[in-house]
C-alpha cells in the first residue's frame, strides 16, 4: 500500500520556539491516522505545514506522492479539511455554506447538487438546510463544518480537534461518520488531545510532544511498548506494611501506590492478577471493596516515555 | 476600576489606528487646510485680485488706458496664443482666470455707444473671480463714458477716471483690535468641528462595540459589578479619553501658532473644545448602537461629520448658506461650538455668558445624544432577544 | 467555477444589510446635505441676506440718501439689499459691536464706514460707499466743467446694467464652483468601495482565521476566488454609484448635458477604490486595526486633495507638484467630471480614465499574487 502522506525531517521554528523538531511520519493510504498528544505538541503545526498553509524551515512533504506546495492545485482537488474553529459563512444558510465550499472543488452543477444532498445527509443536518449557522447550537455547526470540509468527496481528509466543546450525541455521530468515509476508501488524518477517540477509531496512531514524535503504531503496539500492562486498584482500609511487602512480592506485581484507603498495583504482565490479589486478600480476612482493573492507556504510555500526563 | 482599566486596555489595543488617525487629521490641517485657507479665507469670495490676458488690437489712447487700470487692479499673465482651445486650457489650469481682446476700432465703436462689440472677455462667467472682473471693466468704462458724455476727449476722460477709480473708502475700525476675517486659530478650531467628530467615532466606537458584544456583556452583567458601574467606567474612559485629545489639539495648537495663542483664550478654546469632544463621544456612543460593523462607523461618522460641517459654515462662510439652511443648523450642536470659537476669537468680557452658553448647550446635545443612544441600544436589543 | 464564487460573494453582501444600506446611503445622505446648503447658491448671483446698516447724518447727502432707499426696495426676488436705519453716533457705533449692524455709514461730505470686523458683508457696504464717492467725485468734477451735461452723466453711472464688453463662455456645460463640492463627493465615495474591499479581501487572506485557511486549501486558486469576489463588489459599487448620479440630478444637481459620460468614470473610480482595498486587506502581518487605519488616512487625504473641505488645493497642487493629481484618484475622478462639463474635446478625461485603468490593474496584480502565493510563517 503507498503513502497517503510522507513527512521527512520537517523542521519549523517560531521565532525563538522550535514547533516542529525534524519531525517525520508517513500515512498509508486507507488507514485512519490518529496524531496525539498534549496542547502545544505541534499537531495542527504538522497539519496547516503538510497543507501548505505554514512555511517551514526544513524538510519536503509529499502527499500521494507528489511535493506538495501551495500552488499544486490537483493535489488540494482530493484534500478535504475539517478545522478545529467552524469556519463557515454567517450569512449563508446552511445548504448554502456546503453548496459553496463543495463549489471550490466540483464545476459540475448536476453532481454538486447530489454531493451536497450526500453530505447534508452524511451529518444528519436535513432539518436544517435552511437554517443560518447562527441559529445552530454548537454540535450543529460542528456537523456543518464537516460538511463543509468532505462534500466534495476528497481522498485525504484532515480532522482538527473536530469533537472539542461537542455534545456526546453529536460526537459519537462524528466518529461514527469518520469510520463510514474511512469505509468508502478516504484516509484520514486525526488530530486530538482526546485519547479515548484515538484509540476507538485510529489504526495507526503517533504520539508526539514538543515538536518531537515520541511513539507510533497500533493501539496494541503502542502499549507493548511500556512495561505497564494492567493496573489494579483496590480500596483497601488498614493495610500494615507487611502487607504491602507481601503484595510486592507476587508475581508480575512491579509498582504498589498505597494511600491508607485506596492500593494501586502495577502489573508487567501475567494473567488473572486480579484473583491473585484478591485471593491473598481473602486468605487473610483483610475487607476490600471496588475491585478495578485497568488496562494500559495511551496516557500509560505517554506517561511512562515523557513523564508528563497527556491530558494538561 | 476594572471596566474603566478595560476601555483603555481596548483603546492601547486600537492604537496603532489612532495614531494613524491623529497623525492624518494633524497632518491635513497643519499641511494642507491652514496653508491654504489662512490668508484671509473669508474674503475668498471677495479676492479681488484675478490673473488675466490681454490682447490689444486697437492700441487706442482707450484701450492703453483701459490696459493701464486693469493692471492695477488685476495680474496680467502671458498667454501662448488667443485661440480658443488655447485659452479654454489656460482657463481651466486656472493659469487666467479671464481673456480679454480688445479688438480693433474698439476706441470709436466705445464712442459709437457699441463698446461691446469689440470687447470680448473669455471667462468662466459663473466663477466669482470672472464675475469680479467683469465688474471692473464695466466700472472703468462706464467712468469713461461719463466723462466723455460730459464733454472730456478720450485722453482726458483716461486722465480723469485714472484719478477716481482707485479711491478707496475711508474705514474706520471701532473695535480695540482690529478684527479681521477668519483668523487662523479660528480656522483651526473650526476644522476640528469636523475632525474631531470623524476621529472620535472612529477610533471609539469600535471600541464600546467590543464592549457591547454579547458575550462580553454577558458576562460583565453576570459577574458581582454593578450595571450601573459598569456604564459609568465606560463614560469615565471615554471622558478621560476626550480630555486627552483635547489636550494634544490644545498642544499642536499652542505649538503652532505659538506667542498669539495665549491668555484666556487658550483656556476658552480648551473648554470649548472639550465640550465638543463630549459631544463627539456621545455620538460615537449613539453610533455605537447602530451597528457592529466598522465599515459602517465609518460612513455613518462620515456623514455626520461631513453634513455638519456644511451646514454650520466650517467649509463654507456660514454667511452665504440660504437662510433656511441656516436655521436648520442652528439644531446641530456643531453651531454652536462655532459659534463659541468665534467669540472666542474676538474675546471681550462681556461675551463670556454667551460663551458659556454655547457650550452648555454642546453639553445639553450631548446628553439628548446619549439618551438617545441608550433607547436604540435597548431596543435593538429586544429585537435581538424576540427574534 | 468563478461564477460560482461570484454568485455566492454577491448573496453574502446583499445579506449583510446594514453595510448594504449604508453603502447606498452614503454618498446620497452627502449629497443631499450638500445640495442643502448649497443649492441655493446655484440660482443666485449674490447671495445676500440684506444688510442692516445704521447711517449717521453728519451731512445730509440727497442723492446718497436716495441711493440707499433704491437699495432699500424690494428686488424681484423679493429681498433688499440693504436695511437702514438712520440713528446717533453713539448708538450707531454701539449697535456696530453688538452685532446689529454690519457697519456704520457716516452721511458727509465724503461717505465714510466704520466697521469692526471686514467680512463679506462690510466687504459688500464698502462696495457700495466706494462706487458712490466715486461717481459723486466724477459727477462734482464734471459739474465743474460743463452743468449742463449732469443729467447725461448721472444717467450713464445711474446704468449700471449696461454692458460694455461681451463675455464669451468658454464652456457649454454647466460650471458653478459649488458642483465641484458635489464631484468631489462621488469621488470620496468611490474611494470608500475600498473599505467594501477591505473587508471582504480579509474574508479571503489567511488573516480571516479558519475561513481563509478553508478557501486557500480549495481546489479553486485563491486568485481566481479573489477576483470572482472582487467583481461582484465591483459590479455592486457600480450600481451604487449611478444610483445616486441619478439620485443627484434628480434632486437638482446640474451635472451638465454628459451624464452617460460620467458613468465610465465611476466604473473607474470604483475599481480604483475597490482595488485600494483589496490590495490593503491582502497586506499580510497587518492588524485589522492598521489596515482600517491606513484606509481611511489614504482615502480621506486624497479626498481633502481633490478639494472635498477647501476649494483651491487642488489648483495649488497642479502649480506646484502636478505629479501628485496624476497619481491621486480622488482627484483623478472629481477632475474627469469636470472636463467633461466644461470642455469639449477630451484629451483630460481620457487621460484620467487611462492613469486610473493602470492604477487598478497595478494594485490588482500585486494583491492577486500575494493572496495566490499566501503562505504564513505563522498564521
Amino acid at each position: 500500500m503507498s503513502n497517503a502522506v510522507e513527512v521527512n525531517n520537517l523542521v519549523k521554528r517560531y521565532k525563538e520556539l522550535l514547533a516542529l523538531d525534524h519531525f517525520t511520519l508517513s500515512i498509508k493510504e486507507g488507514e485512519i491516522f490518529g496524531l496525539l498528544g498534549p496542547n502545544g505538541s505541534g499537531k495542527t503545526t504538522t497539519m496547516n505545514c503538510i497543507l501548505s498553509l505554514l512555511t517551514y524551515d526544513k524538510g519536503d512533504i509529499k502527499i500521494f506522492g507528489e511535493d506538495m506546495k501551495p500552488t499544486k492545485y490537483n493535489i488540494k482537488r482530493d484534500i478535504g479539511v475539517v478545522f478545529q474553529n467552524v469556519a463557515v459563512f454567517d450569512e449563508l444558510t446552511v445548504y448554502e455554506n456546503i453548496d459553496y465550499f463543495c463549489g471550490l472543488y466540483i464545476k459540475d452543477k448536476k453532481t454538486r447538487k447530489e454531493y451536497v444532498e450526500d453530505a447534508i445527509r452524511f451529518v444528519g443536518l436535513e432539518d436544517y438546510k435552511k437554517f443560518h449557522p447562527k441559529k445552530l447550537s454548537g454540535g450543529l455547526l460542528r456537523r456543518l463544518n464537516i460538511a463543509c470540509g468532505i462534500a466534495h468527496k476528497p481522498k485525504l481528509i484532515f480532522f482538527d480537534e473536530p469533537t472539542v466543546a461537542v455534545d456526546p450525541q453529536s460526537r459519537n455521530k462524528i466518529l461514527e461518520g469518520i469510520q463510514e468515509l474511512n469505509a468508502n476508501g478516504a484516509t484520514i488524518v486525526y488530530t486530538s488531545h482526546y485519547m479515548e477517540e484515538v484509540e476507538q477509531i485510529c489504526d495507526r496512531i503517533l504520539i508526539m510532544d514538543k515538536g518531537k514524535s515520541i511513539a507510533i503504531g497500533t493501539n496494541d503496539e503502542l502499549k507493548q511498548m511500556i512495561k505497564n500492562k494492567e493496573t489494579i486498584t483496590i480500596d483497601v482500609p488498614g493495610l500494615t506494611e507487611e502487607n504491602l511487602k507481601e503484595i510486592r512480592e507476587i508475581k508480575h506485581v512491579y509498582t504498589v501506590d498505597y494511600n491508607d484507603t485506596t492500593i494501586s498495583i502495577g502489573f508487567d504482565g501475567g494473567r488473572n492478577n486480579i484473583v491473585h490479589i484478591v485471593n491473598y486478600l481473602e486468605e487473610r480476612n483483610i475487607g476490600f471493596s471496588k475491585v478495578h482493573s485497568q488496562l494500559p492507556t495511551l496516557n500509560d504510555v505517554f506517561l511512562e516515555i515523557t513523564g508528563t500526563e497527556l491530558r494538561d | 476600576m476594572q471596566v474603566f482599566k478595560l476601555f483603555f486596555q481596548l483603546l492601547k489595543a486600537n492604537r496603532r489606528q489612532m495614531i494613524i488617525y491623529v497623525a492624518m487629521y494633524i497632518g491635513i490641517l497643519f499641511g494642507i487646510i491652514i496653508p491654504m485657507r489662512g490668508e484671509g479665507s473669508g474674503t475668498q469670495y471677495l479676492d479681488q485680485k484675478s490673473k488675466y490676458a490681454l490682447m490689444d488690437e486697437d492700441n487706442s489712447e482707450l484701450s492703453k488706458g483701459f490696459a493701464d487700470s486693469l493692471d492695477a487692479l488685476h495680474k496680467k499673465v502671458a498667454v501662448s496664443s488667443f485661440d480658443k482651445e488655447a485659452l479654454q486650457d489656460e482657463l481651466y489650469a486656472s493659469n487666467i482666470n479671464s481673456a480679454v481682446v480688445i479688438k480693433k476700432g474698439f476706441e470709436e465703436a466705445f464712442l459709437r455707444g457699441e463698446a461691446e462689440k469689440y470687447l470680448v472677455i473669455y471667462n468662466i462667467p459663473t466663477e466669482n473671480k470672472a464675475k469680479l472682473f467683469v465688474n471692473d471693466v464695466n466700472e472703468y468704462l462706464r467712468y469713461i463714458s461719463g466723462y466723455v458724455k460730459a464733454g472730456y476727449t478720450v485722453p482726458e476722460a483716461v486722465k480723469a477716471t485714472d484719478k477716481i477709480v482707485n479711491e478707496k473708502a475711508d474705514v474706520t475700525i471701532l473695535a480695540d483690535k482690529d478684527i479681521s476675517q477668519e483668523s487662523v486659530i479660528q480656522l483651526f478650531y473650526n476644522y476640528l468641528a469636523w475632525i474631531l467628530v470623524l476621529m472620535i467615532t472612529t477610533v471609539v466606537a469600535p471600541i464600546l462595540i467590543v464592549l457591547n458584544k454579547k458575550e462580553v456583556r454577558n458576562r460583565i452583567e453576570c459577574s458581582s459589578f454593578p450595571f450601573a458601574k459598569t456604564n459609568g467606567q465606560i463614560l469615565l474612559g471615554a471622558a478621560v479619553a476626550g480630555i486627552g485629545l483635547t489636550v494634544l489639539f490644545t498642544i499642536a495648537a499652542k505649538l503652532y501658532f505659538g506667542a498669539s495663542f495665549s491668555g484666556i483664550k487658550v483656556l476658552l478654546m480648551s473648554a470649548n473644545l472639550l465640550c465638543y469632544a463630549v459631544l463627539a463621544l456621545s455620538i460615537a456612543f449613539m453610533v455605537s448602537k447602530l451597528t457592529g460593523s466598522e465599515m459602517v462607523i465609518n460612513m455613518i461618522a462620515n456623514v455626520i461629520s461631513l453634513g455638519m460641517s456644511f451646514f454650520c459654515g466650517v467649509f463654507v462662510p456660514f454667511y452665504l448658506l440660504a437662510e433656511g439652511v441656516q436655521n436648520i443648523a442652528r439644531f446641530m450642536p456643531a453651531y454652536w461650538y462655532i459659534q463659541a470659537i468665534s467669540e472666542i476669537d474676538r474675546y471681550s468680557g462681556d461675551s463670556l455668558p454667551k460663551i458659556l452658553q454655547c457650550m452648555g448647550i454642546e453639553l445639553l446635545f450631548a446628553a439628548v445624544i446619549i439618551v438617545i443612544g441608550l433607547a436604540v441600544g435597548s431596543a435593538r436589543r429586544e429585537s435581538v432577544a424576540n427574534a | 467555477m468563478f461564477f460560482h464564487s461570484f454568485k455566492y460573494a454577491l448573496k453574502s453582501m446583499f445579506r449583510n444589510k446594514t453595510a448594504l444600506i449604508w453603502t447606498i446611503i452614503f454618498p446620497m445622505a452627502l449629497g443631499t446635505i450638500m445640495f442643502a446648503a448649497f443649492g441655493n447658491l446655484y440660482n443666485k448671483d449674490h447671495t445676500f441676506h440684506t444688510l442692516k446698516v445704521a447711517v449717521v447724518r453728519e451731512e445730509e447727502d440727497e442723492a446718497f440718501e436716495k441711493l440707499l432707499t433704491e437699495l432699500s426696495k424690494k428686488d424681484e426676488e423679493g429681498e433688499p439689499l440693504l436695511e437702514v436705519k438712520y440713528t446717533t453716533k453713539s448708538d450707531a457705533e454701539i449697535g456696530v459691536g453688538g452685532g446689529d449692524y454690519e457697519a456704520v455709514i457716516y452721511e458727509g461730505k465724503d461717505i465714510k464706514l466704520g466697521v469692526i470686523k471686514s467680512d463679506i458683508q462690510q466687504e459688500i457696504v464698502r462696495s457700495i460707499v466706494e462706487q458712490y464717492n466715486k461717481s459723486k467725485d466724477l459727477i462734482e468734477e464734471v459739474a465743474k466743467k460743463d452743468p449742463t451735461k449732469i443729467q447725461e452723466v448721472i444717467d450713464t453711472l445711474s446704468d449700471t446694467e449696461k454692458e460694455y464688453a461681451v463675455e464669451i463662455k468658454t464652456t457649454n456645460g454647466n460650471s458653478d464652483m459649488y458642483t465641484n463640492y458635489f464631484y468631489a463627493i462621488i469621488a470620496m465615495s468611490c474611494m470608500f468601495s475600498a473599505y467594501v474591499a477591505l473587508e471582504f479581501s480579509e474574508k479571503i487572506s489567511l488573516a480571516a482565521g479558519e475561513l481563509g485557511k478553508r478557501r486557500s486549501v480549495a481546489y479553486q486558486s485563491k486568485g481566481v476566488q479573489a477576483i470572482a469576489q472582487f467583481s461582484a463588489m465591483w459590479m455592486c459599487q457600480i450600481v451604487i454609484e449611478i444610483v445616486s448620479i441619478f439620485y443627484l440630478k434628480g434632486i437638482g444637481v446640474n451635472f451638465g448635458d454628459k451624464i452617460a459620460l460620467m458613468i465610465p468614470v465611476v466604473i473607474a473610480g470604483t475599481a480604483v477604490g475597490s482595488a485600494l482595498g483589496t490590495f490593503l486587506g491582502a497586506i499580510p502581518k497587518m492588524s485589522r486595526g492598521g489596515k482600517t487605519g491606513l484606509c481611511t488616512a489614504i482615502s480621506m487625504t486624497m479626498c481633502v486633495m481633490a478639494d472635498l473641505c477647501a476649494g483651491g488645493i487642488k489648483d495649488v497642487v497642479e502649480h506646484n507638484i502636478p505629479i501628485l493629481n496624476r497619481i491621486n484618484p480622488a482627484v483623478l475622478i472629481s477632475d474627469s467630471f469636470y472636463a467633461l462639463n466644461v470642455f469639449d474635446t477630451y484629451d483630460r478625461y481620457i487621460r484620467n480614465m487611462t492613469i486610473l485603468g493602470g492604477m487598478t490593474v497595478v494594485l490588482l496584480v500585486i494583491s492577486f499574487l500575494i493572496l495566490r502565493r499566501e503562505k504564513g510563517a505563522s498564521i
